[in-house]
Order: C-alpha cells, then sequence, then structure tokens
C-alpha cells in the first residue's frame, strides 16, 4: 500500500504542535496532530507504510509506530483527506478504531479531528443560538450600575 | 478592591506575560493553585484570547501545564477555529453578492482581519462580520440585506432606540450613526454594515471612511477574496476602535501589536497623510502604541513616534487603562470617559456632554445629585448622620464650578483678558518702598 494524500481543494494552516486543514470541496474544517499530519504531508504515493514511519518519526520529533500510523491513515481518510483507494488498513491485530479513538479522545489527544461539517439547512432543527458578541460596557448599564467617574466633577 | 477583581488582575498579567513570551521557552506556567486555571481561562474568554493562548501553551514545557486547562481550551479553539472557517464563507458570499448589485464593500476586522495579521483563521477569535460601504449606498445595501433575510437588530445595549437605528433611510441616522447590525438568516451570526467608523464625536479620531476606497487592497481568503482597507488605515481603525472601547479585549491590542512587529511593511508616509487630516486619529494611535509597548513588549519604531506623538492626555490615558487592567483584569470600556479624556476642544467637550444628558437623561440625575465623590467630602467634612445633606452641596457645587468654567471659556473665547491668569497677578510682588522724607530718621522698609 503507497497512501496518497489528497492535496486538491485543501488549505493547510501550520500552527505550533498542530495542523488545521480547510476542506473547500465538503466545506469541512480538520485539527491533525503532529503525527497525522507529518503522515497526510508526506503520503505522496511513492513510500511504503514502513517507508512513511520512518519519514514520520524523523520528520514530527514524535515516536512513531507502524501501528501508529496505519492509524492516522485510516482516521485521514474517513475524513476524506486521502485519495480514493489508496488507503487499506486491514491489520490482523490493530484494535477497532472506535476503540483506539475513544481512548485517543478521552485522551484528548485523537489524532485527526473534524470539527466542522456544512452549515445547517433551513429545515434542520433549530439553529444554535448566535454566539455570544463582545457587548463591551460602554453604553450606560441600567440605574444602578454606572460606573463612577464621579471624579471627573 | 475585591478578591474577585484582584485574582482577575493576576490572571491578566499572566495572560499578558504569556503573550510576550512569543518563543515557548522554558519559562511555563507560573505555579500556582489548581483553582486559578478557572480563573485564568475565565480571563481568556473575556479577552476572546482562547485560541492563541492555547497555541502558546502547547509550545510551553508541557507538564507544567493543568491538563484541565488544555482541554478547556482545546474546545474553545477548536469552537472558534469552525467558527471562523464557516464565518469566511458566509463573508465571501456576502460581499460578492453585494458586489454583483453593485454596492462596493470593504470588510473590516473578522476573518481577513484574521488572515491578514495572523497568516491564517484559526489564531484569531471572530465574532461576527463587519462591512464597510459607501454612505450614498446605505439605503440600497439596507434593502439589498432586508431581501436577503438579514434581520436589523437592536443594539443589545439600547434597545430603545432599535426603530430609529433600523431606519437607513433617515438621513439623521445616515449622518450621525455608524452601523446596522443584522441577524442572519440562520440565526447564526451577526453581520454589521457600516458606513463609517465611528459615531459622529468619535469620528475625528478614526480615519477618513472616504479616502478607503483608492487605497483598499484584496485579501485571500481559503473560500475567495475580498477587499478590505489597505494596511496603513486597517492599523489607524483598529487603534480607533479600541481606544474607543478603552480596550477592554485584549484581543484587539494584540491585533495591534501583530501589525506593529512588522512595522516595516508599513507604508508611514499614508498614515502620516491620513492623521494630517485626522488628527484625532494620531492620538488613539498614540495611545495605542503605548500599551503595546508597555503590556505587550512590542517595540515602537522611530517614524511610530515621530508620526504619532504622545500627548499629555494620550499618555495619561494610557497609564490610567494599563492600571485597570493590570488591577482589575479589565478596563472600564467606558467610552464617555475616554472620549472626555482624548478631546482636547471645550466646544466639542460641551456638546458632547449636552449630547450625552439629551440621549441618557437619568445619568445626568446620577451624577449630579446621587453619586458623592471626594471633591464634595473635601469640600466640607460633614458627620455621618449629616451626610444626606451632600445630596444638596454637590449639585450647589457643580453648578457653581461649572459656571465658573463656562464664563472663563466664553471669555477666552471672545478674546477678553485672561482674568484668572492675568499677567498682572503672576508679577512677584514688589515691594513699594515709602519715600524717605528728610526729616524721618526712621530705616527705610
Amino acid at each position: 500500500m503507497k497512501p496518497l494524500a489528497r492535496k486538491s481543494g485543501i488549505c493547510a494552516e501550520n500552527l505550533p504542535e498542530e495542523v488545521v486543514l480547510y476542506d473547500k470541496t465538503h466545506d469541512k474544517v480538520h485539527c491533525l496532530n503532529k503525527t497525522a499530519a507529518a503522515v497526510w504531508e508526506n503520503s505522496d504515493g511513492s513510500k511504503t507504510v514502513d517507508e512513511l514511519t520512518r519519514v514520520v518519526e524523523a520528520k514530527s520529533g514524535a515516536p512513531a509506530d507502524r501501528k501508529l500510523v496505519l492509524q492516522a491513515l485510516e482516521e485521514l481518510d474517513e475524513a476524506g483527506l486521502m485519495e480514493a483507494g489508496s488507503v487499506v488498513v486491514a491489520e490482523a491485530g490493530l484494535p477497532s478504531r472506535r476503540e483506539a479513538v475513544g481512548k485517543m479522545v478521552m485522551a484528548g489527544s485523537a489524532l485527526v479531528a473534524t470539527i466542522v461539517a456544512a452549515a445547517p439547512k433551513a429545515h434542520a432543527s433549530p439553529a444554535p443560538d448566535p454566539p455570544k458578541r463582545g457587548n463591551p460596557p460602554h453604553d450606560p448599564p441600567p440605574i444602578g450600575h454606572w460606573p463612577p467617574d464621579h471624579h471627573k466633577f | 478592591m475585591s478578591e474577585l477583581q484582584s485574582s482577575r488582575g493576576d490572571a491578566t498579567r499572566h495572560l499578558l506575560q504569556l503573550l510576550v513570551q512569543r518563543d515557548g521557552g522554558a519559562g511555563g506556567w507560573p505555579p500556582a493553585a489548581a483553582s486559578d486555571w478557572k480563573t485564568f481561562a475565565e480571563t481568556c474568554d473575556t479577552h476572546q484570547l482562547s485560541p492563541l493562548v492555547y497555541c502558546r501553551l502547547k509550545q510551553l514545557i508541557a507538564p507544567t501545564v493543568p491538563s484541565e486547562l488544555l482541554d478547556y481550551l482545546r474546545v474553545r479553539f477548536r469552537e472558534s477555529c469552525s467558527h471562523n472557517y464557516r464565518l469566511a464563507s458566509k463573508l465571501v458570499n456576502l460581499t460578492s453578492m453585494l458586489e454583483s448589485e453593485g454596492v462596493g464593500v470593504l470588510s473590516f476586522k473578522g476573518p481577513s482581519l484574521a488572515m491578514s495579521v495572523y497568516g491564517g483563521l484559526s489564531l484569531r477569535q471572530c465574532l461576527d462580520l463587519d462591512l464597510i460601504i459607501r454612505t450614498d449606498q446605505v439605503v440600497k445595501g439596507a434593502k439589498l440585506m432586508k431581501s436577503w433575510g438579514y434581520e436589523p437588530t437592536p443594539m443589545p445595549a439600547r434597545p430603545q432606540l432599535s426603530p430609529f437605528l433600523c431606519r437607513p433611510e433617515n438621513s439623521r441616522h445616515i449622518d450621525r450613526g455608524k452601523e446596522i447590525q443584522y441577524l442572519s438568516p440562520d440565526g447564526t451570526f451577526y453581520v454589521d454594515l457600516h458606513w463609517q467608523f465611528a459615531d459622529r464625536f468619535w469620528r475625528p479620531f478614526s480615519p477618513d471612511v472616504e479616502k478607503l476606497w483608492e487605497r483598499a487592497v484584496k485579501q485571500h481568503l481559503p473560500q475567495g477574496s475580498v477587499s478590505t482597507p489597505c494596511r496603513e488605515d486597517l492599523f489607524l481603525a483598529l487603534c480607533a476602535h479600541g481606544t474607543r472601547h478603552r480596550w477592554w479585549c485584549l484581543k484587539w491590542l494584540v491585533d495591534v501589536a501583530e501589525i506593529l512587529r512588522k512595522a516595516d511593511a508599513l507604508d508611514w508616509s499614508r498614515i502620516q497623510e491620513m492623521t494630517k487630516t485626522r488628527p484625532g486619529a494620531g492620538a488613539a494611535a498614540s495611545v495605542a502604541s503605548s500599551l503595546a509597548h508597555d503590556l505587550l513588549e512590542v517595540p515602537v519604531p522611530a517614524k511610530a513616534e515621530r508620526i504619532l506623538p504622545a500627548t499629555e492626555r494620550t499618555r495619561a490615558l494610557a497609564s490610567a487603562i494599563q492600571q485597570e487592567l493590570l488591577s482589575r483584569g479589565n478596563s472600564s470600556g467606558d467610552e464617555h470617559t475616554t472620549l472626555l479624556a482624548l478631546e482636547g476642544r471645550s466646544a466639542v467637550r460641551m456638546n458632547y456632554r449636552a449630547a450625552r444628558i439629551a440621549r441618557y437623561p437619568e445619568s445626568l440625575f446620577r451624577q449630579i445629585i446621587a453619586e458623592i465623590g471626594p471633591k464634595d467630602r473635601r469640600l466640607i467634612r460633614l458627620p455621618r448622620k449629616l451626610e444626606f445633606l451632600y445630596h444638596f452641596i454637590r449639585p450647589a457645587r457643580l453648578v457653581l464650578t461649572r459656571s465658573l468654567h463656562i464664563a472663563r471659556t466664553l471669555w477666552q473665547t471672545a478674546g477678553g483678558v485672561r482674568l484668572l491668569h492675568s499677567p498682572l497677578r503672576e508679577m512677584p510682588r514688589q515691594r513699594v518702598s515709602r519715600p524717605q522724607s528728610k526729616l524721618d530718621t526712621s530705616p527705610p522698609r
């Protein structure tokens, strides 16, 4: 298997310790940790999983084993960030994805976190409350809470 | 000062230390009790800096940062990320719709600012969209927004003014106001449609909106391109906005600081050109630069010090805001006090005070009668049982001092002799010796 990352229609934002990928095609945002980001960046269709593991360990600076790289590839594929058919994970003894992701999420360190879906349609469930605007306390509050500026007089 | 304010002040100081420490390093999270991280997290939310703080903390030596704090900030970071990217999509759609109808639009703050200053949409928390259109297109723009399902909403702090504020065909609103706030059709975000940066009293402290258009630039977002004010006009507009709100939200100061860190990329001749016609904009920018230097250790270039000179007023205002932030964790955000601190022209100050009293008549009662200040107590010391008399003494004192001030101002304006500062009064008193008589044997005085 020689995984190939999908790069078209994807914008990457490199942050310290994390990479944010915006998928323009599906209007989704994904947060990748260091390992997943290194796997995605180096999956150019020419490396096997073992070669990818060595490259990822060298580039990310974090320890990476084959199972972790396979886990990242599966999550990236599920998130639609790999070219169709380039990732086939059928390794015996690999924990189920749900178990592994559950453990990762509990530890607060999922490899790939999809953090937004497309905007809800009009007929869907009621839209959430608009995010609170930072209303500054600059306009006069109700009587009784006026910021004292009596020293000006 | 209450314990809560004091702990918020400490949390704000920690926040500023973290923002100053840009390279991660071994400084780490200051050791503190476990409960302190909650106040710190709350402070990050108040100042809308959770995404930036999350990324900075991750660079620190991990064991020193409480895991609960990182988990909390991670959630805020991801919420902010998702909202920002969604807002950016809406921004590109809305601006292209307006432009296709012949309404020129500039994007101000929000996702376009995040992209311009931080290079991405994840680090800066965006709450809404701010669009600027030309004054003569406000009526058309408002009709289009309404037709697309955007509902004008009352300003939360002034619901009683909503019918007035939401009628763009009202020329008085166009002259005196600055924006209409809309709620999106799906109710998930707000759009502020501006034609000015500020209302009439704060307008002299903002860049001239009419000059933005010829200097506008394109800003690329992942979803498309939008037009924005050039970096120099953006810098002045951000300084004006933050100063007007007394920098109660540190996110705005961080925006200005990030622009100042790349001061070499700014065309200072453009800033100088704008501040010549709008000296107030220069004053607001001077306050911003002082705060960025003192609180975030941003070096202020020599060009900025020359073009945006600090005056007694700007230094005093910056110092007062800094004191509020460090002692209480946030500033009062009071536009009224801030404007009076910056505006030096007596006639404008009087006009502003009169307009404010007309808008908020209850403030007059509160300020003149209800609230007793140190000056009233210094004038006459009353025993506790008679302290109610201060409520009568205060208005009398205010009427007297204000009358004298107005009289002096009018007299000076009329070009009369400055009675209270007469050079005759300021001359040193000379002893006038009595002419000594030939018959006077006493020694001369």
